[in-house]
């Protein structure tokens, strides 16, 4: 390669990125835009959340209450279907009326025993119903994350990082540059006809440009 | 455009015409754009709205499920109320004239009450709306496929990459011809094999010359396809995120089409319920007529059920009246079983359907800014990766070294 025109290319190249340093500024503000955008997605997000949680919860207390009642119906009519069927037995002589204390007490075990079960769950019953609800928040967590990336791209970067990325793209142009150059010169070194005088200079440019040793 | 100094203009010009954007690339910023895109994928993946609907799908089977066991409670309850014949008629006239009020529309929930007719001509509306939306849409379609693509500079380089393609054929035609030179008698048989080997030289060094420009060209050409996407990409982050929302025509279709659904849903769960009422009513009308074939006394009316059937059950005789009796008792019970629990049904049904139809409508709101951020992620996302990368600038340069720079020297050598 021309010397002369690798010298004006790469400076070159450094200029046009000082050019565009700092000029990511369209890309800052639409990023900043779509974070705004995102905000009131979010605002909506949360009033629609708040919403169907309350219409969870209200759902739940009705189907407490609704169960609880169901369970107060049950006996009732438990209740009159065991008079009905003893009358039937004590007319038949099935149950023997001496007993009835016994029975009643057999009775009222299996009433305490249901009254007990609702008793015992009855600190929040309303949890058996929103447990089987599933979470909402997850949506509101995933927009979450997306608000953190989008802060990120809209953050405008320090001059001394812009410094420092596009020092990071030149290297690597060099590096790539590089790498072209030695595959150059390894190819030229394979040529047979090669005079012996050009052949000591590309070797000795293959070294100095500290080219990874070729195979022969 | 295939001097060295005329591909760092082109890359100057790219920074100098474009002073918002950045034209190299930034590994950092491609990869945090790319989880942006990726995050806002996510959010579109998985909206809300369906974790709404599951929920309401297992609301409305939890609430089906109690009215079902109260159903089963209030059964049991009336069967047992059927202690004189009198209690059985009663209970039956005060599920009929439960019907009858809930028919009134006396207890049909607030927010569900439209009429048949409401529905109807909201309907119609609603079908001549989305008609005239989706002509309208159908007309934006058709202006959108009439507008021309433009001439793009990568273009222009592709035909002079096809004129140095037909240069090639040139020296292919010429090396023929230095391998045809006869030769001249005042030269010796050496000179003469020393003017062709000279000539097939100059060639072979010509075309590598121009193998390596064909190259160089390709190299300018695939730079600027890359400088037409930041161009373009650029263009495309310098517009509003909410414009990437779709149209205020589309969205109002799609809400018609969810009110249409939801109209149609709560049309079907009214005939569903205008059939089970019916039904329910049929069996009451029946039920009437067999309690009046039995010809009951007012004393009869106040007997205890199980001493009446007692009497009968004791003579063949009397088969045909009992028979009359068990039809209608039998009558009360299924009466009792479906009841009037219907309405109750229907109540979850439509209040449910409501629920979904809010959900649904929020939906379209939310898929909106869904679309739009998801679009903006992707605009963002290709902007972060369509700066000029390292690999290109180094292709770049060493191509023009080779191209105008050791072609020469093997040519001059």
């Amino acid at each position: 390669m021309n010397p002369l025109q690798r010298i004006t290319a790469i400076p070159a190249l450094a200029l046009c990125a000082l050019i565009s340093t700092g000029c990511d500024k369209d890309a800052l503000a639409f990023a900043s835009r779509t974070a705004k955008l995102l905000e009131d997605y979010r605002g909506q997000l949360t009033n629609e959340i708040s919403a169907a949680e309350d219409y969870y919860r209200r759902y739940a207390a009705v189907e407490t209450d609704s169960a609880q009642k169901r369970a107060s119906g049950l006996q009732a009519v438990a209740l009159l279907e065991t008079a009905d069927k003893w009358s039937i037995d004590y007319i038949q002589q099935v149950k023997d009326t001496a007993r009835v204390r016994e029975q009643l007490l057999d009775a009222a075990t299996t009433h305490f025993d249901e009254t007990q079960k609702r008793w015992l769950n009855e600190i929040d019953q309303s949890r058996i119903y929103l447990d089987r609800i599933e979470k909402l928040q997850a949506g509101k967590e995933k927009a979450e994350a997306l608000a953190k990336l989008l802060e990120s791209l809209a953050q405008k970067r320090s001059l001394a990082t812009e410094a420092k990325e596009i020092g990071k793209f030149i290297e690597a142009t060099k590096e790539e540059l590089d790498k072209k150059i030695c595959e150059n010169i390894a190819g030229t070194l394979k040529q047979t006809d090669l005079p012996a005088d050009r052949k000591a200079a590309l070797e000795q440019l293959s070294k100095d440009r500290k080219c990874p040793a070729q195979n022969s | 455009m295939t001097q060295p100094s005329n591909y760092t203009l082109l890359l100057l010009a790219a920074a100098l015409t474009s002073p918002a954007q950045n034209i190299l690339y930034n590994q950092d910023r491609d990869k945090l754009a790319k989880d942006t895109l990726e995050a806002a994928r996510q959010i579109a993946s998985a909206p809300l709205s369906a974790a709404e609907i599951r929920n309401l799908a297992t609301i409305e089977q939890n609430q089906i499920q109690s009215a079902i066991e109260w159903y089963r409670i209030t059964m049991r309850s009336n069967i047992q109320s059927f202690r004189t014949w009198r209690d059985a008629q009663n209970s039956i006239n005060f599920i009929a004239a439960e019907i009858d009020e809930r028919e009134a529309g006396l207890q049909v929930a607030p927010r569900v009450a439209a009429t048949a007719a409401g529905l109807t001509s909201r309907r119609e509306n609603l079908k001549t709306q989305i008609n005239n939306l989706v002509k309208a849409g159908e007309l934006a379609k058709a202006n959108a496929a009439k507008t021309a693509s433009a001439t793009t500079p990568s273009s222009e380089l592709k035909i002079i990459g096809e004129r140095v393609g037909q240069f090639e054929e040139l020296l292919a035609f010429a090396r023929k011809v230095a391998a045809g030179i006869p030769a001249n008698p005042a030269d010796s048989n050496q000179a003469a094999a020393g003017i062709r080997e000279d000539i097939a030289t100059t060639l072979t060094s010509v075309e590598k010359a121009v193998k390596d420009i064909q190259k160089g060209i390709q190299e300018v050409g695939e730079l600027a396809t890359t400088i037409e996407t930041i161009v373009s990409s650029w263009e495309k982050i310098r517009v509003d995120p909410a414009s990437l929302a779709p149209s205020p025509d589309k969205i109002a279709l799609e809400l018609l089409q969810r009110e249409a659904e939801f109209i149609k849903n709560l049309t079907a769960l009214r005939v569903r319920r205008h059939f089970e009422v019916a039904e329910t009513i049929k069996l009451i009308r029946r039920f009437q007529a067999e309690f009046q074939r039995n010809r009951f006394s007012t004393a009869d009316l106040d007997s205890e059920i199980t001493a009446d059937l007692s009497s009968l059950a004791g003579s063949a005789s009397f088969r045909g009246a009992l028979e009359q009796r068990l039809r209608t008792l039998l009558l009360a019970a299924h009466i009792s079983a479906r009841q009037s629990g219907d309405q109750t049904m229907n109540d979850i049904r439509e209040s449910i359907e409501f629920r979904r139809y809010e959900v649904s409508r929020q939906s379209v709101y939310n898929s909106a800014y869904e679309v739009a951020l998801s679009a903006a992620a992707e605009r963002l996302a290709a902007y972060y990766a369509s700066g000029i990368k390292p690999t290109q600038v180094a292709q770049l340069v060493y191509q023009l070294g080779t191209a105008f720079t050791l072609p020469y020297i093997a040519v001059t050598k």
